[in-house]
């Protein structure tokens, strides 16, 4: 089993030292090395878990090389294998194929056919990294990994400067996450002395009464240090305040969004908080601070989406607002929901992106919506596919969507989380009148981009087709196949804590899926979905009235809450005046001129007096030596 | 007899004569090698008394020593003396102030 996982992770790596080979060779080769080699980890990666779970294996920690074994810590690397590493390791892979295959005839007009392929491999490589592996250290490895090839991928189009940018500011807006990731480690390491995962769980409870004494306040250690992994988590999860390096992401190839935004970097965070489980359990009040920092990204920053007109930016802000789900479900403790949801939206959010992909190569890159329309005579399967994807980003009933949202909306209101339970409901309104927004500009209304007469009024052809129609399949059907099971607890048990939330949540709400999709028609839920669909109908369709929103709303929320202005405007700023100060201050009047040029200055001054005293007369030197020795008798004299 | 204290008297004088000598005299340097002769004669001077004085030979012999090393030191020091003349064309101590700082 071990030797499998050990070929999953390897092979996307082989394949991206092969495509490095390949640099010159055909674009058939590429796509050949490219494609196979994330086939070859997909089937492995399902027939493991087939295997995992048919024979109801438990859980595998075990070290497959170690790198440097100093006595008091052994670097090593190995692989952790249970159901939810492999599930993990299926939607990446799953998506990430099926984002390859897309990638064939998405950039085959690309000059760097070849790098874009080393990328989306090596990629597919830090995350796998990140998934399977046993110990801390390992993870960060990968986590900087992936952080480094989302790099690379934003910035694609290297000549692009807005893409540069981009790329440069998620980069960035990533160390910053980083810096609590990597100090939460060493916490880790110093309070146990280990950096493995079960070792690390074993010894939990030990150092849940020891305190940590920061600045003078004491912290209790186990929530010190699963906050400063969540703030490692917030920015690559893209929760608020570190979001606001994705929308700006979308400057990268679509292909790229749909694998960074559904299935691989932004999870990464939600799959460490869920891994990390048993720590995040004892932490109370930490669980707290995760529930409320994800539903507030799920309803601020779903608000946003609506004034947004970029189709990508969009769909990205909805990716935000969606992670703010898992994050919620995380926050309160329902670990398999988040797991869930994550899935279900892997896939969806997949389709939504390749959708995007699919209209932006048929409006010639444009992703402005107020200039496309009319696209549902031209492109019905895509229209299919991006309908059936908007069911289930919305929650509509019987959809992947639908089970996974409404269970962990649900569940926070079952448990007693009043406000994020609000914030939660609220959103789905949100979520329903910008999916609309799109849907009705993009596929209804007059088309501007293509004038009368125009041949080029096809569908794409079937290479770039064929993801998004075997997408649809999971985006709607998967919620209902696995929500019984997964619900139960007989997935998760061994690989999440606290499962008997969930389990007893079923047990007296939801009963079966069958009856929680009939139920779902008398909550709330419901009613606000509909009442937004219907609102949206109006709006957005009929455009039967107009609502005018006051401008400094408007404002607030074209600047995104001022994040943005925020990082990118005041902490330059900010930093600019701190090093103008510190140059001038510090460097050049203390450390110049206060200490090497007085030093100097001085030295100079008495030596400009001492050498007066050398006259070069003999008997100036004389009188001294003579005086000198009759001083030196009369003190012997009167001493001794 | 004479007593003891009035060699050593004699013999500090002519010390502290030499020592003048060698620290007021602004002119010649000849003067100075002078100086030095005198400093070494009284030192001299007080090694034989204080040596018949004490009935003890070795200092008497001492003496002898000394003046070989004056000698030699006082035919380097003209030496010297010549060499500087040779260069300098003038054996004032005032002009020997190369070493002024």
């Amino acid at each position: 089993m071990i030797n499998i996982a050990l070929l999953i992770l390897l092979i996307p790596l082989i394949g991206t030292f092969i495509l490095l080979y390949l640099q010159n060779s055909s674009k058939k080769l590429t796509i050949i090395t490219s494609n196979l080699s994330i086939l070859l980890s997909l089937l492995l990666s399902l027939y493991l878990l087939f295997i995992y779970i048919s024979s109801n294996a438990s859980a595998i920690s075990q070290d497959v090389l170690t790198f440097a074994d100093v006595k008091i810590y052994s670097l090593s690397f190995g692989l952790y294998i249970d159901s939810l590493s492999l599930v993990m390791c299926s939607v990446v892979t799953s998506v990430s194929f099926l984002v390859h295959y897309y990638s064939i005839s998405y950039m085959k007009d690309e000059k760097s056919f070849n790098r874009f392929f080393v990328y989306t491999n090596f990629f597919t490589f830090s995350m796998l990294l990140i998934i399977l592996s046993n110990n801390f250290f390992q993870l960060f490895i990968g986590w900087e990994l992936v952080g480094l090839s989302s790099y690379l991928l934003i910035g694609f189009w290297i000549k692009k400067d807005s893409a540069i940018k981009a790329n440069y500011k998620a980069f960035l807006v990533n160390r910053v996450g980083d810096i609590g990731l990597i100090l939460g480690l060493c916490l880790i390491f110093i309070s146990y002395n280990t950096t493995d995962y079960n070792e690390v769980f074993q010894m939990k409870d030990t150092i849940n009464s020891t305190t940590i004494n920061i600045f003078g306040y004491t912290f209790n250690t186990l929530s010190f240090i699963c906050l400063l992994l969540f703030i490692g988590a917030m920015a690559k999860s893209a929760q608020v305040p570190l979001h606001f390096w994705l929308p700006d992401s979308m400057e990268g190839p679509t292909p790229i969004s749909a694998l960074i935004h559904a299935a691989t970097m932004v999870t990464a965070g939600i799959y460490m908080v869920a891994r990390l489980s048993p720590l995040y359990v004892i932490a109370e009040d930490v669980s707290l601070f995760i529930l409320y920092i994800g539903s507030a990204t799920a309803f601020f920053l779903g608000i946003v989406a609506l004034v947004q007109n970029d189709i990508k930016r969009i769909i990205a802000y909805s990716t935000i607002s969606q992670l703010g789900y898992m994050t919620a479900a995380l926050g309160a403790s329902l670990y398999s929901l988040a797991i869930f949801h994550l899935i279900t939206h892997a896939f969806f959010k997949a389709l939504l992106f390749l959708c995007a992909g699919s209209i932006i190569i048929k409006c010639h890159h444009e992703q402005d919506i107020r200039k496309i329309g009319g696209l549902r005579k031209f492109m019905p399967i895509t229209y299919m596919a991006f309908l059936y994807a908007s069911l289930s980003l919305i929650g509509f009933p019987l959809t992947s969507g639908f089970y996974s949202k409404e269970t962990i909306i649900d569940a926070i209101g079952y448990y007693g989380h009043t406000i994020p339970y609000v914030m939660l409901l609220l959103s789905i309104f949100t979520t329903t009148l910008y999916t609309a927004k799109i849907f009705s500009k993009v596929f209804f209304g007059e088309c501007t981009l293509h004038k009368e007469g125009e041949k080029d009024n096809k569908e794409n052809d079937r290479e770039m087709l064929m993801p998004l129609v075997v997408l649809t399949a999971p985006s709607v059907f998967l919620g209902i196949f696995i929500y019984d099971s997964l619900m139960l607890g007989n997935l998760f048990e061994s690989s999440l804590a606290s499962q008997e939330l969930v389990i007893s949540f079923y047990n007296n709400y939801v009963i079966n899926s069958l009856n929680f999709f009939l139920h779902s028609f008398m909550t709330i839920n419901f009613l606000i979905l509909l009442s937004g669909i219907i609102f949206s109908y109006f709006y957005y369709y009929k455009k039967s009235f107009e609502i005018k929103i006051p401008l400094f709303i408007k404002n607030i929320l074209i600047e995104e809450y001022g994040f943005n202005n925020f990082s990118s405007k005041y902490i330059p700023e900010f930093q600019n005046f701190l090093a103008k100060y510190l140059w001038k201050k510090i460097d050049i009047s203390t450390i110049d001129n206060g200490f090497i040029n007085n030093t100097s200055n001085f030295i100079n001054k008495v030596s400009h007096k001492v050498r007066k005293t050398h006259t070069g007369y003999i008997y100036h030197y004389s009188l001294t030596i003579i005086t000198a020795l009759i001083l030196l008798l009369i003190i012997i004299r009167f001493r001794y | 007899m004479i007593p003891i204290s009035y060699y050593l008297i004699l013999s500090t004088i002519i010390f502290t004569l030499s020592i003048a000598g060698i620290f007021l005299n602004r002119k010649n340097i000849l003067v100075l090698l002078m100086s030095l002769e005198l400093m070494f004669l009284s030192v001299n001077f007080n090694f034989i008394i204080l040596g018949n004085y004490l009935g003890d030979l070795t200092g008497q012999v001492f003496v002898f020593f000394v003046l070989t090393v004056v000698a030699a030191e006082s035919a380097i020091g003209l030496a010297l003396l010549i060499v500087l003349f040779r260069n300098k064309k003038s054996i004032d101590v005032d002009d020997l102030s190369e070493l002024k700082g």
